[in-house]
């Protein structure tokens, strides 16, 4: 070719790329304005996550991601107002006994499952049993172990669980055998919900694609990779309620593609925004007032497996533990990540000013190393463990990104790692199966708002099982396993708090984990969503939103062109000169 | 004639077997644990256990392998207790890709579904490639050395050099972010949001084949326009619009029947990237998932599913050119 | 070669100004793939918590220290940009090689078989091809990938190599037979020389024309490939710097940060622009249409 203009493909596709992709460094605001208004019926929430779902099995589905949906799906004998507090849900009273070991809980009337059946005392006990079930792969089983029969019934040698009697129609008793200050709260967890009889008596993979419970909303379509599509429960025992009609929540969205919708008001909720858009909404003057924080209860850390070599070593654990410095990984996600070095978090158990810590001492890491067997020399880079170490992380997540600095970290004092990507589920299944994963990361969300859900999954040698082990780093230790029974027993509040924090100690001490920081989300709705505010214990608990629906209208949809775009100009700030200049490029190079 | 459609249909049977072994050899043999790679991660050891024995994977290599081809093609009808699910019938045959853990569903149950998205997005990239490539080759050959003809050269090689995530992330930034006029991803329920939603991926994907193909057309209409025949029919006073159209345009759309035929048959296997980038739901979007789940049975079904496609496509394509290019049908 | 041994095409070759072009291209490739790091200095995979962060806490923009800006894990842009050069030039050199020598083997056994008494092979050989030809490239990439388990750099070339050799193959057979029928090819076998001696020195050096021009076009798919393996988070494990994963983690940032996405994407596109340009002149300058 012999023109002798400069050549039209070098320099344009750059040159588009840059402008297109432009500085947008404003958002588009609030669609509507937010008026105060009484509840009303109607209107479908638009939801997404960017993770996939792994199940809506309710004895199995143990992750963050299944949780909101649980909440919508599925109703259980107590529950939480919106203030956090303990309060029976399904049971309309609940009675104690004097001694703590048999409660009584008395299930409200003309309460339907979205079969149309209604709730009987019978449903609550197959229910229960199904969970517990020798078959079925319930992750926290031993939250109930001091139900009576709990040993005989999970082992699969009685066939049925004594300890839960039906005494009534509407009446159902559990007898425990000796006082649990959790026990209210575990019964607040979906793995006891009631389901429908087509989940069968024990664990079927088919009802995850058909569950089927009490909750207000009820699943009318479940396509696993791109959404998961919710109605009205018409017959749900709470009158006028839910207000929604309906609730669609589209899975494995990306996070920017998720604020995209959110602007153009394809989606009323968000809550995964990218680390530049988080900060950019947070600061934006016209969504002030808007949006909050979680409160969340969580914390993350990285597992090591007791079992296998080098992390049978407790000096190599817990050189680790020097070695990680969570404070940085701050700066990655800033405002959604605070660094922790204990495990249960601080507005749930104080841990007192002589508390020990988990710390960053990269001097006191390099003589654990000395003390293991491994030194390492950091200036010749010569010595530390020979081996590369698999780490695994779930890609695309925060996780993955802590993990590359945890990795530089650690190169300092001679532990290489590399890095395995895996999706959600598959690091769930190899995390979870033992003497199989090395090392990685690992979280815990609060089930309920007391200290031994943080520890007692986790660390409890109980909890170790072959398969989907809650307890990912495998750790069995006679002291802590004693101070936790203790605890659980106790009945007196302050004591309890004592032996906790003991029993956290000693976690820390060992380094099952090296603990590194707790994730929040920031919650952002549009004015005209109501009755949503991020409640202090379960994530997303969306049931009792309602929307302004007039306000609603004034959201434009993607399927509008000209509207939307016209709409979309009108709204946005500085972006527009960058827009300007694309499209007039555009049109020079037709 | 015949025994040219004998001999390759004969070819094609074979390369078809070819395939499937192929993908023995690599999902059967290459793995560390060929049971938990087609259990998955999240099967548990009593499944393992199970699958173990059910691909005999105690056995030698040989005797594996026959098992492998027993699993896969069956003959007769269903026994009463097996899923209808389970099995795609074809004739007299029953073909078996297995049953996905993760998913826990039959493999050609989960294909059947990821088929029609990306058949319509083939179908429809197909029509972007055929529609402006060739265009744009004809005219561009018709009008040499004018910009129009510079202009074409120029952005098809953008199109060849582009990779489908490049253009794919500029064209969903442009058309679906800024400027509002497709949906940002996804495939839409209704009939008009999957016309909607189809756009920007069919352009994604054809973009490339558009500027492979202009180019092609191109060159071979130049090389036809100065041949003898032609150089004679334009002394004779032919006008040129005449010359174009009878005497070369027929010959150079004829390489295009062979690559729109291959892309048919590509496009099964191709998509991945346009399809994740959009939220597609096809096989493209299935076979990345599977291989990150290392859900072994579901990639196994795509590779023997898009191998398939591209040897049928071919015997389509080796059959028409029969048919169409007289000096094959001469043999 | 037939390239520098004809000096009428190194004329036609530095006449054509997108040749020219795609050359420097390359050569400015090549230049920020070796230089680059070294002049850099810094380490692609250090995150740097001091000069990284930006005012209350965003990612830095272009200084001293960092000439580019930094990526979201404060490690310095312009190095990872030079680093995966490497990668991405590496893989694509290296896999190309393999690629074309499996084909030019294949192809001239086949093609100098053809019509002969060993027409056995050249069927076996075509039918292979034809076979090869049918697999799902990048989903057959990605699942021996996985079924490998772990990818390193070593099985990515092996696997990209040993998959894409099947279009070469066909073109050197049409070429070698082709070659085959010329005078002085049919001297040599009436002077008695060895079947052996033909191939490598007749034949060879005459497809090593076109075997150029393909391996320039491979390069450029081979750097698209891994590309699109890393985009698709299936390539290198982190924190290798790649230009496909770091334009993938630059997605969630280009509200704020653009660079970090059409620096690592103009990057592809000129590469493979420039290597498409360098094998379309080379095409032109040994072969061309006249004009």
């Amino acid at each position: 070719m012999r023109s002798t203009r400069t050549r039209i493909e070098l320099v344009l596709p750059p040159i588009l790329l840059c402008v297109a992709l432009g500085c947008r460094s404003s958002v588009a605001g609030p669609i509507g304005e937010r008026r105060e208004v009484p509840p009303q019926r109607g209107g479908t929430l638009h939801a997404a996550t960017y993770v996939n779902v792994r199940s809506l099995d309710p004895a199995v589905a143990f992750d963050v991601a299944s949780s909101a949906l649980e909440g919508l799906i599925y109703d259980q004998l107590m529950g939480y107002d919106e203030n956090g507090k303990l309060v029976p849900q399904l049971a309309e009273t609940v009675d104690m006994s004097s001694d703590g070991k048999r409660y009584v809980f008395t299930l409200r009337p003309r309460v339907l499952f979205h079969d149309g059946k209604e709730l009987t005392a019978s449903d609550v006990k197959r229910s229960i049993e199904r969970s517990l079930h020798h078959d079925t792969p319930c992750p926290v089983a031993s939250y109930y172990e001091r139900i009576v029969g709990f040993a005989a019934y999970h082992d699969g040698k009685a066939p049925e669980l004594t300890g839960v009697e039906v005494a009534g129609s509407r009446a159902i008793a559990i007898n425990l055998s000796e006082p649990d200050a959790t026990f209210l709260h575990v019964m607040a967890l979906p793995i006891v919900t009631p389901v429908c009889e087509s989940a069968g008596r024990s664990f079927q993979r088919d009802f995850t694609l058909r569950p089927c419970g009490t909750g207000p909303f009820r699943v009318l379509e479940y396509n696993p990779n791109q959404r998961i599509r919710l109605e009205r429960h018409q017959g749900y025992w709470r009158p006028g309620r839910p207000y929604l009609d309906g609730v669609e929540w589209q899975l494995a969205v990306q996070t920017f593609v998720q604020r995209v919708k959110f602007e153009r008001g394809e989606l009323d909720y968000m809550r995964d925004f990218s680390e530049a858009d988080s900060v950019l909404y947070r600061s934006s003057p016209a969504w002030q007032g808007f949006g909050e924080w979680e409160q969340p209860l969580n914390v993350y850390g990285i597992f090591m497996n007791n079992e296998l070599a080098p992390f049978d070593n407790v000096h190599v654990r817990r050189a680790v533990a020097f070695a990680i410095d969570p404070r940085v990984v701050e700066s990655v996600y800033p405002g959604h990540i605070t660094a922790r070095h204990r495990v249960i978090p601080p507005t749930l158990l104080d841990p007192g000013s002589d508390a020990i810590a988990q710390s960053h001492d990269l001097g006191r890491a390099l003589e654990e190393m000395k003390l293991a067997g491994l030194a390492y020399d950091p200036v010749a880079g010569k010595g530390g463990y020979p081996k590369e170490i698999p780490y695994l992380a779930v890609v695309d997540t925060f996780a993955q990104q802590a993990a590359e600095i945890f990795q530089q970290q650690l190169a300092k004092i001679g532990i290489r790692i590399r890095i395995e990507l895996l999706s959600f589920p598959s690091y769930l299944a190899r995390s979870t199966r033992r003497k199989n994963a090395l090392m990685g990361y690992v979280g815990w969300n609060a089930d309920y708002a007391e200290p031994s859900t943080f520890l007692e999954p986790s660390f409890a040698s109980s909890s170790i099982l072959d398969e989907e082990s809650m307890n990912a780093a495998f750790f069995s230790d006679r002291t802590f396993d004693e101070l936790l029974k203790k605890a659980r027993r106790s009945t007196d509040a302050l004591e309890r708090d004592v032996l906790y924090r003991r029993a956290e100690d000693r976690v820390l001490e060992e380094a099952p984990w090296a603990v590194t920081y707790s994730y929040r989300y920031f919650e952002l709705w549009q004015p005209y969503m109501h009755g949503y505010r991020p409640h202090p214990v379960l994530t997303q608990y969306l049931r009792n939103a309602y929307f302004d629906l007039e306000q609603r209208r004034a959201r434009t949809r993607g399927d509008s062109p000209s509207r939307g775009a016209l709409a979309a100009f009108a709204r946005r700030g500085r972006g527009a000169p960058a827009t300007t200049l694309a499209l007039s490029l555009l049109g020079a190079s037709r | 004639m015949i025994p040219t459609i004998l001999r390759r249909l004969a070819f094609s049977a074979l390369t078809v077997w070819a395939v499937v072994t192929a993908t023995f050899v690599i999902f059967s043999v290459l793995p560390e644990d060929p049971a938990r790679a087609v259990a998955g991660a999240q099967a548990r050891p009593a499944d393992v256990a199970r699958i173990r024995e059910q691909l005999g994977l105690n056995k030698p290599v040989l005797a594996r392998y026959a098992l492998y081809m027993k699993n896969l093609v069956r003959f007769g009808s269903a026994p009463a207790d097996e899923d209808p699910a389970q099995t795609l019938r074809l004739g007299p045959i029953r073909v078996d890709l297995g049953v996905s853990y993760l998913k826990r569903r039959p493999v050609v149950e989960l294909l059947g579904k990821a088929l029609p998205p990306t058949l319509f997005l083939g179908l429809c990239s197909l029509m972007v490639e055929v529609g402006f490539g060739a265009l744009a080759g004809v005219i561009a050959a018709a009008r040499r050395h004018t910009p129009f003809d510079w202009g074409v050269v120029a952005i098809t090689l953008i199109g060849i050099s582009a990779p489908t995530f490049l253009t794919g992330l500029l064209l969903q930034h442009l058309f679906a972010r800024e400027l509002m006029l497709f949906p940002i991803d996804g495939y839409g329920t209704t009939a008009p949001e999957k016309l909607r939603a189809v756009v920007l991926p069919a352009l994604t994907l054809g973009l490339f084949g558009a500027a492979y193909y202009a180019r092609l057309v191109r060159d071979e209409m130049i090389t036809l326009l100065k041949q003898d025949h032609v150089r004679t029919a334009r002394a004779k006073g032919l006008s040129e619009r005449a010359v174009l159209l009878k005497h070369t345009l027929r010959n150079a759309l004829l390489p295009l029947v062979t690559v729109v035929g291959l892309s048919m048959g590509t496009v099964i296997g191709g998509a991945i990237v346009t399809e994740k980038i959009f939220r597609w739901p096809g096989i493209g979007a299935l076979s990345v998932d599977a291989v990150f789940e290392r859900d072994g049975p579901v990639v196994m079904g795509v590779v023997i599913l898009a191998s398939l496609a591209v040897v049928g496509a071919n015997l389509l394509v080796d059959l028409s050119y029969a048919l169409l290019d007289p000096r094959t049908r001469r043999q | 070669m037939a390239l520098f041994s004809d000096p009428r095409a190194v004329a036609r070759f530095k006449k054509n100004r997108g040749a020219l072009a795609g050359l420097w291209l390359v050569i400015l490739l090549l230049a920020f793939a070796l230089l680059g790091p070294l002049i850099a200095g810094q380490d692609p995979n250090l995150s740097d918590f001091l000069h990284g962060r930006g005012a209350d806490g965003r990612l830095a923009g272009p200084s001293g220290t960092h000439w580019l800006g930094v990526d979201p894990l404060f490690r310095d842009l312009f190095s990872r940009l030079a680093h995966g050069a490497r990668v991405s030039l590496v893989v694509a050199f290296v896999a190309t090689a393999l690629s074309i020598a499996i084909g030019a083997v294949v192809g001239i056994l086949s093609g100098y078989s053809e019509g002969t008494r060993w027409q056995a092979l050249d069927t076996v050989l075509m039918r292979s091809v034809d076979i090869g030809l049918s697999f799902p490239y990048l989903v057959l990439v990605m699942a021996i990938g996985a079924a490998l388990g772990d990818t390193t750099i070593v099985t990515l070339l092996l696997v990209l190599g040993t998959t894409s050799w099947f279009g070469t193959a066909r073109v050197v057979r049409s070429k070698t037979i082709q070659i085959r029928s010329l005078d002085f090819i049919q001297a040599a076998r009436a002077l008695g020389q060895s079947t052996q001696s033909i191939l490598l020195k007749h034949v060879l050096p005459n497809v090593s024309g076109p075997l150029i021009v393909i391996g320039s076009a491979s390069v450029a798919q081979m750097i698209i490939a891994e590309s699109v393996l890393s985009y698709l988070q299936v390539g290198l494990p982190p924190p290798q710097a790649t230009w496909g994963r770091m334009l993938q983690e630059g997605q969630r940032h280009y509200s704020l940060t653009p660079q970090l996405i059409w620096l690592p994407g103009s990057l592809i596109f000129l590469a493979v622009i420039g290597f498409n340009l360098l094998g379309e002149g080379l095409r032109d300058a040994l072969d061309p249409h006249e004009d």
